[in-house]
């Protein structure tokens, strides 16, 4: 453990980080446009979102921020400056959508909206980097992004890797073929069966995920399948603007879990929640028919429910691990996800919270988001490490009181509950900083001892 | 429509460009160009965007002090003309290329040289922002002495070049040429010069400050800086007229036992047009104290005495505090109800504010569009006055005859012995109309550092309108204003 006790530091307010939010009750609410497309139109040029913009902070260019995006496409509009179908991708893709701009927007555009409307009109238009063209044929004819053949989604549990998962995967198989052959009512399903819902990358890629998650939720004693069809639910394709093939699956994945009557679904991965959250929700006016859950809230609610303690293995209470929490932008500022996975680390004994100075509602992103990773590899490295620098100098305590004593320090750790995330961030570490480890929080809960509290 | 820049020269350029910084920072894409074009202003388009030919070929970022001079040299070796841009934030066309040729923008350059807190200095690159400063400084229990309301999207060194003269912290410690110990200027050929406060050689800070980069390029910026306190405390009253307003407000700024941290006197309307719960009366003075427990205690006591005298009505304690949140935003929020508001800022003397306020209501008075007033306490015993007209460019009659209007109040302030307060391109004229002298005396600065004209041109000593043109476009707006 390394603990630097800097002086106390007296200020005049919240760390600047947290000046950016214009959250006053008393402010006339802003003239709106109902087209969300045309919604950039009320940009007031201040600037806020330059500086919270991360890509702007690597490349420096003004078009790589909402305002400066802004800025061209109203020129656009006007006809001031020529159509440009190569130098227009850029404009409209290299953006994470992460959100930290619609925070601190003072007239309260829906920045995410307006630049995933325009990113649907230019895959309706043609223009579309050939990249996410290779994304969608695989999605369209594989349902991953990865262009692996659909019957390999459960390879992770197959071969007895994980045991656990296997056990609720068979569990799902009979599951449905109990519903399909008229054995079992979807209705009465218990309560108490919960679905997890694996995503593409934790099924292809991260195994070490899934199997994490199984672990977890067996040791806990939940009751839980794994759904035995699942397809991709269509979020790079949604953050892409490749809007027709995700609603296909969409639709298929609601079906899906509505005839296995399963009441709530869990989620290792926050791209999946966030998208089940937001757009299936939309869809279906909110009336989507089941509970959604991802696994840094579901823990710690079933945990308190049936009384669960967890202690980390490796270390003590008094020694314990310092890790930094790395709020990822799906689980944050798409879903307001900020309190539950900190209620979470702070229920495991031998873990110890420390926050870096950007965090919950401004929190920086990974770099991975909205398709950058994909596209633009570099950009997203170089923003992943200028998070992990945030970690050296992280505060035990950051509140929004006027007086504030804070304690440097380094963590240990650093944690997020975002497959892509911490994909991300690993990426850059391995590169710029091999003796940060970077986990998702599933990793750090598979090395707990969960049981029922004396 | 803009047309591609591809002559042989242009590539040349670009080759030397890259060369110097890297290909990453340099670029002449059209979209980029277009996005660095203009300020950043609410104000529309029209006001910050001048004729294609003046569009720059190209957009260069540096990364320090070295690229930035091995930049501006290669420039004066092609005969290229250049705009200084920083964070662009100046309203006033103040980042807007004029000529054509090579935007600099030196927002890469960003970072802290160092912080000596015993000597309790901070030496930084200019383009760094007022925001990662203040974060910066923060960590260590330190702070800048004055940055502007606009902290946080501007930089330092618009701050330093627009003359950085109202603000937070300015009635306190003094404006921003108070503050700098020393800036390193590169000059239009190339030479980096270290100014420092004690210079006497061909340039001295006064010149640099508030020059508009037509002398250079603020490269780096050394300045004095303060810790933070332990108290916060604010003040806030409410009263009939303008001159009791002014009253509590000017004796807040003249007491010599404790200065304002922050000082404003806003209109009803003002606070009105972007706030649901507002103090009643017609006029608010609001005043912000820092420093220790003590001090701010005695200057809240004695503004309650003094308020008492001008007839105040107190306001209450969330609405102050909310305000203070909100200290940035609070020019910006007029844009919730309206895309394109119109406004002037003036620098005016804390003697002739009610003078000031009196002529502006006559002329409202007679022209009721939405408008606003809201004031800031400066140096020299002056303050920044900013006239709002909620417009849009879309209803063209009433915009241009706001802006006949802010035209009106700023000539007979340059006649009182008041001035504009940011010139940038678009206000250059009023330079020449009223303030000659100062326009010879920079001139002679210019023809001795930049002969050619080449680096942010049309800035104080020359003036992209003329002067007959923008008269009848004033006289022609107001009356046909009037006349519908």
């Amino acid at each position: 453990m390394t603990e630097k006790k800097s002086k106390d530091v007296v200020t005049t307010g919240p760390s600047a980080a947290f000046l950016f939010l214009p959250n006053q009750k008393n402010l006339i609410a802003p003239i709106t446009t109902e087209d969300i497309t045309q919604d950039y139109l009320r940009c007031v040029n201040c600037g806020y979102c330059r500086d919270v913009c991360r890509v702007y902070n690597t490349t420096f260019s003004e078009k790589d921020y909402a305002g400066g995006r802004n800025r061209i496409l109203k020129s656009l509009v006007k006809k001031e400056i020529p159509f440009n179908r190569e130098t227009i991708v850029d404009s409209v893709f290299k953006c994470m959508l992460c959100g930290a701009c619609r925070e601190v927007c003072p007239i309260g555009i829906n920045t995410i909206n307006v630049f995933r409307s325009f990113r649907v009109r230019a895959v309706n238009a043609g223009v579309m980097p050939e990249k996410l063209k290779n994304l969608r044929d695989s999605i369209v004819d594989y349902a991953n992004p990865f262009l692996e053949d659909g019957t390999n989604r459960y390879n992770w549990c197959k071969g007895h890797s994980c045991n656990e998962g296997l056990a609720a995967y068979e569990k799902g198989r009979e599951l449905y073929h109990k519903i399909e052959s008229g054995e079992l009512k979807p209705e009465d399903v218990s309560e108490n069966l919960v679905g997890y819902f694996v995503g593409c990358t934790s099924a292809f890629r991260n195994n070490e995920l899934v199997s994490a998650t199984c672990r977890v939720l067996d040791a806990m004693g939940v009751d839980f399948i794994v759904f035995p069809e699942e397809k991709c639910c269509g979020s790079v394709l949604f953050r892409t603007g490749v809007d027709n093939v995700a609603n296909e699956l969409m639709k298929y994945n609601i079906s899906m879990v509505k005839k296995a009557g399963i009441k709530e679904v869990i989620f290792s991965c926050a791209g999946c929640f966030s998208t089940f959250s937001n757009e299936y929700m939309e869809y279906t006016n909110n009336k989507l028919g089941f509970k959604l859950s991802h696994v840094v809230q579901f823990v710690p609610r079933y945990a308190k429910e049936h009384n669960l303690s967890i202690k980390y293995k490796l270390r003590s209470k008094e020694d314990p691990l310092i890790i930094t929490y790395h709020d990822p932008c799906h689980l944050a500022r798409y879903c307001d996800v900020y309190d539950e996975p900190r209620e979470l680390i702070s229920m495991i004994e031998g873990i110890k919270l420390s926050e870096m100075q950007y965090n919950k509602k401004m929190s920086h992103c990974c770099g991975a988001g909205g398709g950058v990773r994909a596209l633009y590899g570099d950009v997203a490295t170089d923003i992943a490490d200028s998070r992990l620098d945030e970690t050296v100098t992280c505060w035990d305590e950051i509140n929004e009181e006027r007086l504030l004593e804070a304690v440097e320090t380094k963590a240990d750790s650093l944690v997020s509950a975002c497959v892509f995330c911490k994909n991300n961030l690993s990426n850059a570490a391995d590169k710029y900083k091999p003796d940060l480890p970077v986990q998702d929080i599933l990793q750090i809960l598979e090395n707990c001892e969960i049981r029922k509290k004396e | 429509m803009r047309k591609e820049h591809s002559s042989e020269k242009s590539d040349k350029i670009t080759a030397a460009l890259i060369e110097v910084v890297s290909p990453a920072h340099v670029t002449t894409d059209s979209y980029e160009i277009e996005a660095t074009t203009g300020d950043l202003s609410i104000l529309p388009k029209y006001h910050y965007k001048f004729k294609e030919e003046h569009i720059a070929t190209h957009v260069v970022r540096p990364k320090d002090t070295e690229q930035l001079a091995k930049v501006m040299e290669l420039c004066k070796t092609y005969f290229q003309n250049v705009t200084i841009r920083a964070a662009g934030t100046s309203c006033y066309s103040a980042s807007t290329p004029t000529k054509g040729g090579v935007v600099i923008d030196v927002r890469r350059m960003n970072q802290i040289h160092e912080i000596d807190e015993e000597k309790m200095i901070v030496k930084c690159d200019a383009g760094i922002s007022w925001i990662k400063l203040i974060e910066a400084l923060r960590a260590k229990g330190l702070a800048p002495k004055c940055y502007p309301t606009s902290y946080k999207s501007s930089c330092l060194s618009g701050f330093v070049a627009t003359s950085g003269k109202a603000g937070i912290g300015v009635v306190k410690y003094g404006s921003m040429i108070d503050t700098l110990i020393a800036v390193k200027l590169v000059k239009p050929d190339g030479t980096v010069l270290r100014i420092t406060k004690t210079s006497s050689g061909e340039l001295t800070i006064e010149n640099v400050v508030g020059s508009f980069g037509i002398l250079g390029a603020v490269a780096e910026v050394e300045m004095s800086i303060t810790t933070l306190k332990t108290s916060m405390e604010f003040a806030g009253y409410g009263f009939n007229t303008m001159e009791e307003a002014t009253a509590l407000y000017r004796a807040i700024k003249d007491n010599s036992v404790e200065k304002p941290f922050f000082l404003s006197l806003s209109d009803k309307k003002f606070e009105g047009l972007s706030h649901v719960t507002i103090p009643t009366r017609n006029f608010f003075v609001y005043a912000v104290f820092y420093d220790n427990p003590e001090k701010t205690g005695k200057a809240i006591s004695y503004i309650a005495e003094k308020a008492k005298e001008s007839n105040g009505l107190a306001i209450d304690q969330w609405y102050l505090e909310e305000k203070w949140r909100d200290i940035a935003e609070t020019e910006l929020n007029l844009g919730r109800l309206c895309n394109n508001p119109i406004f002037q800022e003036y620098w005016v003397s804390d003697e002739r504010i009610t003078q000031f306020y009196k002529r502006y209501a006559t002329m409202v008075k007679t022209d009721k569009y939405r408008n606003a007033f809201y004031m800031i306490a400066g140096a020299e015993g002056k303050s920044r006055i900013k006239l709002f007209g909620l417009s849009d460019i879309e209803n063209s009659l009433e915009f241009f005859g706001i802006k006949a209007n802010f035209n009106l109040m700023a000539q007979k302030s340059y006649k009182s012995g008041d001035e504009i307060y940011t010139i940038g391109v678009v206000n250059t004229f009023y330079q020449h109309l009223f303030n000659m002298a100062r326009v010879k005396y920079m001139q002679k600065l210019k023809d001795s550092v930049d002969p050619d004209d080449r680096v942010n041109s049309y800035r104080i000593i020359k003036t992209k309108m003329r002067l007959w043109r923008v008269k009848l476009l004033f006289l022609v707006a107001k009356m046909l204003y009037r006349w519908t």
